[in-house]
């Protein structure tokens, strides 16, 4: 029976064992993406203080008249942050006319 | 004679939408984009509700003509000597006569200022310009109103805009469409003390609006779909976020 070029370097491949899973060392901080809505958002390393008010004083960012968003859903300037988490700021708005 | 639907039959049937009936409150830069946009799909049974009357200043961000026969020399009133121009006109008459004449759909309007007190349909569209006015319809005429079943809420910055679309029913919805309210004087305002009102804006967020409703009507003929309850988007730099209630 006719194999694929491919199945057939399949099966002369030797097998490897697999590698044990290493632990993901600690590297002693996060990155968080951070910004306002509008406006440009940026990746910081927080180091210390893992919360929303770490986050903001980090990047400089004044939270007064915003709403907090933190991966979409409202968080507050206590609220806990982990690796790669999305800190916004948005704005309160009204208008339709 | 009506528009063919034909083009976007397979995402919006309008024949399967039937004569459900859809209530646009504010008809501004985002309500008159709206009702054209459902007419446009062939929503035929439109309900729009708005009190004021056209504005030199909305022409700029609302679909209202400075020209109603552009081919007419500047001043001259149209062959019933009515002026030649939306401009003041009640907004919900001038948008009948728009959308007949762009789409052959004949909406219902309604020149009364809506308190939650008027009967409503199974969708409704709550486009007005402040906060107090969203809440105090949202509480006489929409929180467990079992009549309508898809409310969208709409807020517009000059750069930004948020669309939130929910069933008035469920408690969860209920409870974040709520917590996500603010008072208008929380609100930004432009340096003038008016909302902030750019036509492309509107553009964006009449459009996401009625893509609320046509998802939900996706679901509701059994297509695999989920809201967005709420997306909240910004254009400089472009960046959005949605999450489910």
């Amino acid at each position: 029976m006719a194999r694929s070029r491919t199945a057939a370097r399949t099966a002369r491949r030797p097998a490897r064992a697999a590698a044990p899973a290493a632990a993901p060392a600690d590297p002693g901080f996060i990155t968080v993406r951070i910004g306002k809505l509008p406006g440009r958002i940026d990746t910081i390393a927080l180091n210390g203080g893992r919360k929303v008010a770490d986050a903001l004083a980090g990047a400089n960012l004044d939270g007064n008249g915003h709403e907090i968003k933190v991966n979409a859903a409202p968080a507050t300037m206590d609220t806990d942050l982990k690796q790669d988490d999305t800190v916004l700021l948005v704005r309160k708005i009204r208008g339709n006319a | 004679m009506s528009v063919d639907p034909l083009r976007h039959i397979s995402v919006f049937p309008p024949h399967a939408f039937g004569a459900r009936r859809v209530d646009v409150i504010g008809c501004g830069a985002t309500g008159s984009r709206v009702v054209l946009s459902l007419a446009n799909l062939g929503v035929e049974n439109i309900h729009a509700w708005d009190f004021d009357r056209v504005e030199e200043h909305n022409l700029a961000n609302q679909v209202f003509r400075l020209k109603i026969d552009p081919s007419l020399p500047d001043g001259e009133p149209l062959p019933d000597g009515t002026p030649n121009t939306d401009v003041g006109l009640l907004k919900v008459e001038a948008l009948k006569h728009i959308v007949l004449g762009k789409t052959g759909v004949a909406i219902q309007s309604h020149a009364e200022k809506v308190d939650g007190s008027q009967p409503l349909g199974e969708v409704v569209f709550l486009l007005t310009d402040t906060m107090s006015s969203r809440k105090e319809i949202w509480e006489k005429g929409l929180k467990f109103k079992l009549q309508t079943r898809l409310a969208v809420e709409t807020r517009m910055g000059a750069d930004n805009g948020r669309i939130y679309a929910l069933n008035p029913n469920l408690l969860d919805h209920i409870r974040a469409w709520e917590e996500a309210w603010y008072p208008d004087e929380e609100a930004e305002v432009s340096a003038c003390g008016a909302s902030i009102s750019v036509g492309p804006t509107a553009e964006i967020i009449a459009g996401l609006a009625v893509w609320q409703m046509v998802r939900w009507f996706a679901v509701e003929e059994g297509g695999e779909d989920a809201l967005d309850n709420e997306i909240i988007f910004g254009l400089r730099s472009t960046n959005a976020i949605s999450r489910q209630f």
